[in-house]
């Protein structure tokens, strides 16, 4: 290696920190992409694989590459494991056929009309006279809550104490392991969850229902058979993070993109309907709202000229991946006429999230909405929007106004 | 019990055969035939179990739904024959069929 490439990627490394990723990691990924796509990080331990043919290769490589179940990943220390990311196989292929009872593209187009566009429209009215909110907090995180909520059969259980739940389990995520605070919330949030959701389970293993939990107990499993409690416990934490907060990240993720792009904007006020979708799926691709896809190498492997060990945790990253020159144009740039490719946003199969169809409906149906009840939609100048994390990575404050 | 003929993307050609259920995409993935991401798992979702069909009765498979035409649009290798395979059901309308792996976007 010459001494300028040596310079380099001394150079890209040395803004590799976890505080620097949770503020920004784009232009770290790039560096990374450019300097050292196979990168051990040393704040988590993780192979940081960054590029998009080697995020490919890692993670639609199962026989090499298996979930993660190592107990130091902060997915383990929140969820707790075994959960639906962690699980490996016929039993992994088992809880899916559950999970998938509800999330199927098929099963969700006959009911996400009738259940979330009330809840949509609700939400939208309910801003109309106001003139001006954070998108995110009033808009697209409850929109997502009510209806994950509801698919989940929680129905009964407020706003307010879900987003609390899971923003204890995304700080919990992301924040390092030695700070108390964090993990006091955390431990209070899964003790909270847990006095909530035990007879919640009780109630659908006794009488089993329509609902996302109950086919947690019983999809898949031989006549008479169930799962108990503590066996989907570390799924529902899945869901209960990776299901109420994420599609409206990525509607929110979507929005910004919007809002700030003038062409895009005027092109959503005149045709809602047909572009909501495309937005949305062009938001998941420019700020991925899970940004990494953990895995486990289960046998040493080379990659771009690095060797991976054997039982070395591995981090897909798909944020950085879906940024990535070779594979799009102008990839920093959020763009509502790109030709269509597929991002990673989504993982990879048998990993692949069950619940993107659900998502994208909610995500497409809620942009969808804003357009065309909030007049002249546009970011507010006077308050700067917020975006943070990197293994979760949302717009966390969206300030817009409108014509009232 | 249909037997195809798939072309992979290196051009060897291999004999799959299989009892006759689910898709196209999963009787070529138990056959481990790697070529073939099928990153989504079958949901309809991706382009990666992308397929040019060389030799079929074209009108005995499935219609092509819009959101599966909108997914072909994405790739660079699609032509008059591109089948996303996990829409095709694996029974004996494929029999003799020749499957040519797309290659990868």
């Amino acid at each position: 290696m010459s001494d300028t490439a040596t310079t380099g990627r001394e150079e890209a490394l040395a803004g590799l920190t976890g505080e620097n990723l949770f503020k920004d990691p784009y232009p770290i990924y790039a560096a990374l992409r450019r300097q050292a796509p196979v990168h051990q990080f040393p704040e988590t331990g993780e192979w940081l694989v960054t590029r998009w043919a080697d995020c490919r290769t890692v993670g639609a490589n199962p026989a090499v590459f298996g979930p993660s179940d190592h107990p130091a990943s902060p997915e383990a220390r929140v969820f707790g494991t075994p959960n639906i990311l962690s699980m490996d196989g016929a039993d992994h292929a088992c809880l899916r056929q559950g999970l998938d009872m509800s999330l199927q593209p098929n099963v969700v187009s006959t009911y996400i009309e009738d259940l979330a566009r009330p809840i949509v429209r609700d939400y939208v009215g309910q801003l109309l006279a106001k003139g001006a909110a954070d998108l995110t907090a009033a808009l697209f995180e409850p929109i997502s809550v009510r209806v994950v909520a509801s698919i989940l059969g929680m129905r009964e259980v407020s706003n307010a104490t879900l987003t609390r739940w899971f923003h204890a389990l995304n700080a919990g995520m992301q924040r390092p392991e030695d700070d108390g605070m964090t993990l006091a919330q955390l431990n209070a949030a899964r003790s909270e969850i847990d006095a909530v959701l035990r007879p919640a389970v009780e109630r659908v293993t006794a009488a089993p229902d329509r609902s996302l939990l109950s086919h947690m107990v019983h999809g898949g499993m031989p006549d008479g058979a169930v799962r108990s409690y503590e066996q989907i416990i570390p799924t529902i934490r899945v869901f209960l993070l990776g299901g109420l907060q994420e599609p409206g990240h990525g509607a929110a993720n979507a929005m910004l993109g919007v809002l700030q792009n003038p062409d895009a904007r005027a092109a959503l006020i005149r045709e809602p309907e047909s572009l909501a979708l495309r937005a949305y799926d062009e938001g998941l691709r420019w700020i991925a709202p899970i940004g990494l896809t953990p895995r486990l190498s289960r046998k040493e492997f080379e990659l771009d000229g690095v060797t991976i060990p054997a039982r070395a945790p591995v981090a897909v990253v798909l944020a950085s991946a879906n940024r990535d020159e070779a594979f799009y144009e102008e990839p920093d740039a959020f763009r509502l006429d790109r030709k269509r490719r597929q991002h990673a946003s989504f993982g990879y199969a048998p990993h692949f999230c069950s619940g993107h169809a659900l998502g994208r409906a909610i995500g497409r149906i809620s942009i969808e909405e804003a357009f065309k009840s909030l007049p002249n939609l546009r970011l507010d100048e006077a308050s700067a929007p917020e975006t943070r994390g990197w293994r979760f990575r949302g717009v966390t404050r969206l300030p817009a106004v409108w014509d009232a | 019990m249909p037997n195809i003929t798939v072309v992979m993307t290196n051009g060897q050609r291999r004999q799959v055969q299989a009892a006759a259920r689910g898709s196209l995409m999963q009787a070529l993935r138990d056959a481990a035939i790697d070529d073939l991401l099928a990153v989504c798992g079958g949901q309809r979702s991706c382009a990666t179990c992308h397929v040019h069909f060389d030799s079929v009765e074209w009108e005995l498979l499935p219609e092509m739904s819009d959101e599966e035409n909108d997914l072909l649009d994405g790739s660079s290798h699609r032509t008059s024959t591109s089948r996303l395979s996990c829409q095709i059901p694996f029974d004996d309308r494929l029999a003799g069929a020749v499957v040519a792996i797309a290659p990868l976007d």
